[in-house]
Parts: C-alpha cells; sequence; structure tokens
C-alpha cells in the first residue's frame, strides 16, 4: 500500500499521529529485517528502535524516487549493518565462516534439525547469516552487497555458498526428497 | 563416481551448470536430487521475506525515543517550526507549485465562503448550523475532541470525513432554501462571484485529484466545492427576478 505524501509531510512536522501511521504500517517489514540480520532478539528489538529513530530523522530527505517501503527498508539494512559492526558481529566475517564452516562436523549438524529457516539461520555466523539474507531473502546482489559489508563480490559469494550448504541440511526435512543423496558423497568433480 | 562439491550444489540452485557439470548431474541422482534441494532452500529462503512476524518494537518505545530525540512536536512547537522543517520539499511532480498554489486559493475560498456564513450565524446569535444543538463555537470544540478517541484507524478516519462531507453539503443545502438570516439579502452579482470562484476552486481540486485521486483532503475540498456552489446556485435562483431563468452554471 502507498504511503501518501500528506502523512510523511506531517510525520516530518513532527506529527505524532503520522509518524505512528508510518510505523503501524512499516514495522512488519523493517523490523523483519533487522530481526533476520541480528539474530538475537533482545539486540534485534535495541537495533530496530535505532532503525526507527533513524528513519524518522531521515524523513525531510525522503523525495519519492522509490517506495516510502523500500526507501526505510534501505534505511533499515544500513543502519542494522551499522549497528553490528559496532557489536563486532561482521568485522571478522572471513574468519568467523571458515570457522563455522559447513564441512567442519557434518554428523553433528546433520542431528541438528532446525524447525524452520528461521530458526536454522540463528545456527549461522553472524557474517554468513548477513550476506544470505541480503541475498537470497532481500534479493541484493553480489556487488551490493560486497559494498555494503567492504568484501569482494567473490568473498560474498563464497559465503553464500558456504551458507546455503549448512541450512541445506540444518532443513533436510524441508528440502530433501526421498531420491535425495546419502551424506557421504562428497568428492568433486574435479 | 565423482560427485559435485555441496558448495559448488549450493551454487546451482540459483546458477546454470556448466558442460561438464551438466552432464554429471544428468548421470547422478544424487547430485540432482541435491541441486533440487538447493532450489527448494533458495524457494524457502524468498518466502521468509513475505513472512509477517509480531514487531520487535512497540510504539510507545518508537515514541519515547522519538519524543527524546525531539522528533515529536507538541502543538507550538510544530507551527513554530513547520516551514524549517520544509525546506527538503516532496517530489516536484507530484507538489508542483502552481496547484499548490491553486490548492491554497481554492482552501482560502471555501473557508472564506463556509466558515463566513458559519461566523455570521454565530455573531447573530444563532448556531453555526440551524439544528445543530451546540453550545457556541467552545460547544463545537468539545464535541470534535469527543469524537477523536473514536479515530483508531485509517479506516474510521475516512469514515469520519464522509460523514462530515454529507453533513456539510446538508447544511448547505439546508441554508440555501431556508435559512434568510446570512445569505437572503445579497444581491445576485454577489451569488454569481461566488459561484464563478467556486468554479475554479473545483476546477482545481479536480485537476488535483487526477494527481491524487485517493487523497482525502483535496476529495473533501472537491466535494465542498460542489455542495457549496449547488447551494450557491440555489440561494440565487431565489434572487432572480421573476420570469428569469439560469442559462448558465
Amino acid at each position: 500500500m502507498a504511503t501518501d505524501h500528506l502523512t510523511i509531510r506531517r510525520a516530518i512536522d513532527g506529527d505524532e499521529q503520522a509518524l505512528r501511521a508510518l510505523w503501524t504500517q512499516y514495522a512488519p517489514g523493517v523490523d523483519a529485517i533487522v530481526r533476520r540480520l541480528v539474530g538475537d532478539p533482545d539486540q534485534a528489538a535495541d537495533v530496530a528502535q535505532e532503525v526507527w529513530i533513524q528513519i524518522f530523522r531521515a524523513l525531510p530527505s525522503y523525495r519519492g524516487d522509490a517506495q516510502f517501503g523500500t526507501w526505510a527498508h534501505r534505511i533499515a539494512v544500513n543502519r542494522t549493518l551499522n549497528a553490528l559492526r559496532k557489536l563486532r558481529r561482521v568485522r571478522l566475517v572471513e574468519t568467523e565462516i571458515e570457522e563455522d564452516s559447513a564441512l567442519v562436523q557434518p554428523e553433528c549438524e546433520d542431528r541438528l534439525l532446525a524447525g524452520t529457516i528461521d530458526d536454522a539461520m540463528q545456527h549461522l555466523a553472524p557474517g554468513a547469516r548477513t550476506v544470505f539474507v541480503l541475498h537470497d531473502v532481500e534479493g541484493y546482489t553480489h556487488e551490493e552487497i560486497a559494498a555494503e559489508l567492504g568484501i569482494t563480490a567473490g568473498g560474498s559469494k563464497s559465503q553464500l555458498f558456504k551458507a546455503r550448504a549448512k541450512l541445506r541440511r540444518l532443513l533436510a526435512h524441508l528440502v530433501d526428497t526421498p531420491a535425495g543423496r546419502s551424506s557421504t558423497h562428497a568428492a568433486p568433480v574435479s | 563416481m565423482l560427485h559435485l562439491s555441496p558448495e559448488r550444489l549450493a551454487a546451482l540452485a540459483d546458477d546454470e551448470p556448466s558442460a561438464v557439470e551438466a552432464a554429471h548431474l544428468a548421470a547422478c541422482p544424487a547430485c540432482a536430487a541435491e541441486r533440487r534441494a538447493g532450489h527448494r532452500l533458495l524457494l524457502l529462503a524468498r518466502a521468509e521475506r513475505a513472512t509477517v512476524r509480531e514487531p520487535l518494537t512497540s510504539w510507545t518505545g518508537v515514541l519515547a525515543a522519538a519524543r527524546a530525540d525531539g522528533l515529536v512536536a507538541g502543538p507550538d512547537e510544530r507551527d513554530a517550526r513547520t516551514p524549517a522543517r520544509h525546506v527538503a520539499p516532496l517530489p516536484a511532480a507530484r507538489f508542483r507549485r502552481p496547484l499548490r498554489a491553486a490548492l491554497r486559493r481554492a482552501a482560502a475560498v471555501l473557508l472564506l465562503v463556509g466558515g463566513g456564513a458559519m461566523v455570521g450565524r454565530v455573531s447573530a446569535g444563532e448556531t453555526p448550523v440551524p439544528g445543530l444543538a451546540v453550545g457556541g463555537l467552545g460547544g463545537a470544540r468539545a464535541d470534535t475532541d469527543s469524537l477523536a478517541p473514536a479515530i483508531a484507524t485509517s479506516e474510521d478516519a475516512m469514515l469520519v470525513l464522509q460523514r462530515a462531507e454529507r453533513d456539510y453539503r446538508a447544511a448547505a443545502a439546508f441554508l440555501a432554501v431556508r435559512d434568510t438570516a446570512g445569505f437572503g439579502a445579497e444581491r445576485p452579482e454577489v451569488y454569481q462571484a461566488r459561484l464563478a470562484a467556486l468554479d475554479e476552486v473545483a476546477a482545481v481540486t479536480r485537476a488535483a485529484l487526477y494527481e491524487a485521486p485517493h487523497d482525502p483532503i483535496i476529495n473533501q475540498y472537491y466535494l465542498a466545492s460542489l455542495g457549496a456552489r449547488e447551494a450557491t446556485l440555489r440561494q440565487l435562483g431565489t434572487q432572480l427576478p421573476a420570469g428569469t431563468l439560469l442559462s448558465r452554471f
């Protein structure tokens, strides 16, 4: 649903009802992306509140080039990534993903099935979760992710594929078919 | 048989295989199934975006933070800082300056026509609208305040606007036909000038509706101008010399 410009103008003027109308309409989407990126519910709630203040602060810069929801979503992603950097969750992405590699302990992970993809994402390292959420859930390109995270597009791809491989095992009961292969086959094609 | 690596199979969820990989996938049911699982995982991820969950934030918390940040204005503060916060304009295509100016003129005309009639009646010691049982302007404000808690959603607000618009038109029609205290003594030229002004208002607001067809404020102005025009036409009809008929408007 489109947001009428009168509501935005009133919100810029500090009208409480208009601000609340924006929050009511867009909180489900904005809070959802924060929750996915941050993972921890308590930290996510704090970040989400910061995101909303940032959205309200930035209202005068909204020029209507995109849907308001898209604009707010972009602010939410940027602000959340900044918050994650402060929490030192993204800074060691490469190290963390190697330590949390999909190939390290397959037997243990195979026994740890997640109920939903949301649950499964909580088992990813923060950096891998960020790349997976941005690419596969939010539809960012690897180039956009690289720019956001300060890594290379190749690094983004590498992390994404490892994250997918891990999630695929955690969600085996949801994505496997009876013809699915045994986990003992792992030798690559040369 | 050499299988594709788990990471390569994960990549193939949304990537095309090379010729060698395609040949392997065609011949290896296990890797083909693994690729299908990757597809399903991708579908789950894309579906996750549409999943709605309870918001992390509460309006109470966000409002408190916004207040602390100076983003929520009180009534006086909002009026005082409105010009400064309008430095960054909204899209020019949606709010062209001539249109805004015309809308301001339209609002001014409506206020003069409708508000003038109401003030005239009140200053003459009568109620703003015949049959409306309120105790003067103070009573009207109290009545408005009593309506406020009933507006909890946009739908409520729209219903109130529609009801107010119906009431306004009914009151204007009533005044046009039955009231002679504030309107009846004017000359036909006064009504004709008013009609011309209302026609301009209607034309401007109609044009505005092409750009913002769902905007409740513009709709309100448009419908109110039509109501006022209709009332003025009726009043004009009562003031024309006997045997004279309206040929236009």
